[in-house]
């Protein structure tokens, strides 16, 4: 395993950069589709070793410890930039009216219904924030797979720890950026979490690099 | 040449294939679509795909087309949540226990050279892993409803994973409260995949159930334990700091290490790799107290493994 270098001031203000404008978009490609107003939070993008994950997630976490939530993931991966990793969108199960309306679903009476509406709606959250990351830094579009549920209706502090016990992770670093959205004042919220692989760290910094050296 | 390839593979792939305009009309329709609905691609071409199927959830599938469409986003159904989006016939007409095939979709975002984006449904038949999947599912809910009775494990008849959690709670709660040590010590054996592979599951659960009884032996009659995990053991120590838990640890140790397990013919030897958290005052969850001990444990793997690590705060 090589030893692993943080990005510098310079990389870290493009990735910034790259992320808020991505996101800019994405608020924009999500107020057209859902027809209705989204709040982003800036982005919060750093190198992470796998035993500070947990801490960085819970620290400005958009749910309270109790609080019961869904955590859905799904694999980006742009084959041609080497830049791989796991979205991990995490939902307050209060929000099922707003969903259900918002993505056209009829009276959900059933898990599975409500199962679906949270899986159409991380994929929407996940492939538009990082479809406009892959276009911003790296000039192409993401392939996704499908999502899926990782952990179902769980308090919030005990699903984090869970996902992310450290004997469980097969890696040392992640790029960890953490973003929240709101609509309906808060009614529906929603912490996206992008995890990228430890081979992403060095291809991304390759990309970062190019761009600085072009300026 | 390659043309006449790409087409080929389109039609004759055991996958459905339909591809839709922004108008939602239907151009292409591939021969796997054409025998599991009875509709020929002539019937259907330049028809809007509402009209031919009057069933599909308009409002629901129009939203996941346009997010296609609009922003060229990716979308998925499962079986698993909805069983079919066409209604068609499954592959197997005389054995079939179900009515119609089960499906799995993936929404696709296609753009011409001229930059006008199609959507692509690929639809394929998950009819056979639905039926097996399910029988798994009942079997598993059965499982687990015999789990919620019980405290214990049923192979090593340790306490299970839930049980000590909630006794976690409670130790937990005490020591805060009176501000008493108490420590956390989890353990797990090292290569157990290796040895179920080498000598069989039958071995392995063996070798779980002496490991279990060796480490339940070794602990004071107020410690809890109980089976964490497939190879993970935890075990509480109240009235306990780390330093009185690490001779307990290296106990248990060396005692699994020096051990033989016989198994049928055969005599089974391992080692384990603990870690130990303890409390301290400040702290207020004991997930916490879980997550050091965890940490602990990974880096008695990582150093190694057959050790034991205490926790170490960072500075």
């Amino acid at each position: 395993m090589n030893p692993f270098v943080d990005y510098n001031e310079d990389e870290y203000d493009l990735l910034k950069e790259v992320f808020n404008m991505a996101m800019g978009q994405t608020g924009k490609d999500l107020a057209m589709l859902l027809k209705v107003f989204v709040d982003l939070s800036v982005p919060d993008i750093k190198i992470v070793p796998a035993e500070k994950v947990i801490s960085t997630v819970i620290n400005n976490f958009a749910f309270h410890e109790d609080e019961l939530i869904t955590a859905v993931r799904q694999t980006f991966y742009n084959t041609k930039n080497k830049v791989e990793g796991e979205t991990i969108t995490l939902f307050n199960d209060s929000a099922f009216a707003t969903v259900a309306n918002m993505l056209g679903f009829e009276d959900v009476k059933n898990s599975a219904g409500h199962t679906e509406m949270f899986l159409d709606m991380a994929n929407i959250i996940s492939g538009v924030s990082m479809n406009g990351f892959s276009k911003q830094l790296l000039g192409n579009e993401m392939v996704f797979t499908p999502p899926s549920i990782l952990n179902q209706q769980t308090e919030a502090k005990k699903l984090i720890y869970d996902i992310f016990m450290r004997s469980h992770l097969k890696w040392d670093y992640t790029l960890l950026v953490k973003i929240k959205f709101s609509f309906q004042q808060n009614a529906f919220k929603s912490d996206l979490l992008i995890l990228m692989s430890e081979k992403s760290i060095e291809t991304v910094r390759e990309s970062l690099d190019k761009q600085l050296s072009d300026e | 040449m390659l043309d006449e390839i790409h087409k080929a593979i389109v039609q004759d792939i055991s996958i459905g294939i339909v591809v839709l305009d922004s108008g939602f009309h239907i151009l292409l329709w591939n021969k796997f679509l054409e025998q599991h609905s009875g509709i020929t691609e002539s019937e259907v071409h330049g028809q809007n795909i509402f009209d031919i199927f009057p069933y599909l959830p308009k409002d629901w599938l129009t939203m996941k087309l346009r997010s296609v469409f609009l922003l060229k986003n990716f979308s998925f159904t499962s079986w698993k949540q909805r069983p079919y989006l066409f209604k068609f016939f499954h592959n197997r007409p005389i054995t079939g226990t179900v009515d119609n095939m089960y499906q799995d979709c993936i929404f696709l975002p296609i753009q011409n050279g001229a930059g006008i984006t199609y959507a692509c449904i690929a639809i394929q038949d998950m009819t056979d892993v639905a039926i097996y999947e399910q029988q798994l599912e009942e079997m598993k809910e059965i499982n687990t409803a015999l789990e919620q009775m019980v405290n214990h494990d049923v192979l090593t008849s340790a306490f299970n994973r839930r049980h000590v959690e909630g006794q976690l709670l409670v130790e937990f709660g005490t020591a805060k409260r009176y501000n008493r040590p108490f420590s956390v010590l989890m353990m797990d054996i090292d290569f157990f995949k290796k040895i179920n592979d080498t000598y069989g599951h039958p071995a392995g659960d063996e070798v779980l159930r002496k490991v279990s009884k060796i480490i339940q032996f070794e602990l004071r009659t107020s410690d809890i334990m109980g089976r964490y995990g497939g190879e993970e053991f935890i075990a509480l120590l109240p009235e306990t700091d780390h330093t009185g838990t690490l001779i307990v640890a290296e106990r248990i140790r060396e005692k699994i290490e020096s051990a033989v397990i016989a198994f049928e013919d055969k005599t089974i030897r391992c080692t384990i790799s603990l870690g130990i958290s303890y409390f301290r005052s400040g702290l207020n969850d004991y997930h916490q107290l879980i997550q050091e001990a965890d940490i602990a444990l990974y880096n008695s793997k990582k150093g190694g493994r057959n050790r034991t690590t205490v926790y170490n705060e960072p500075s």
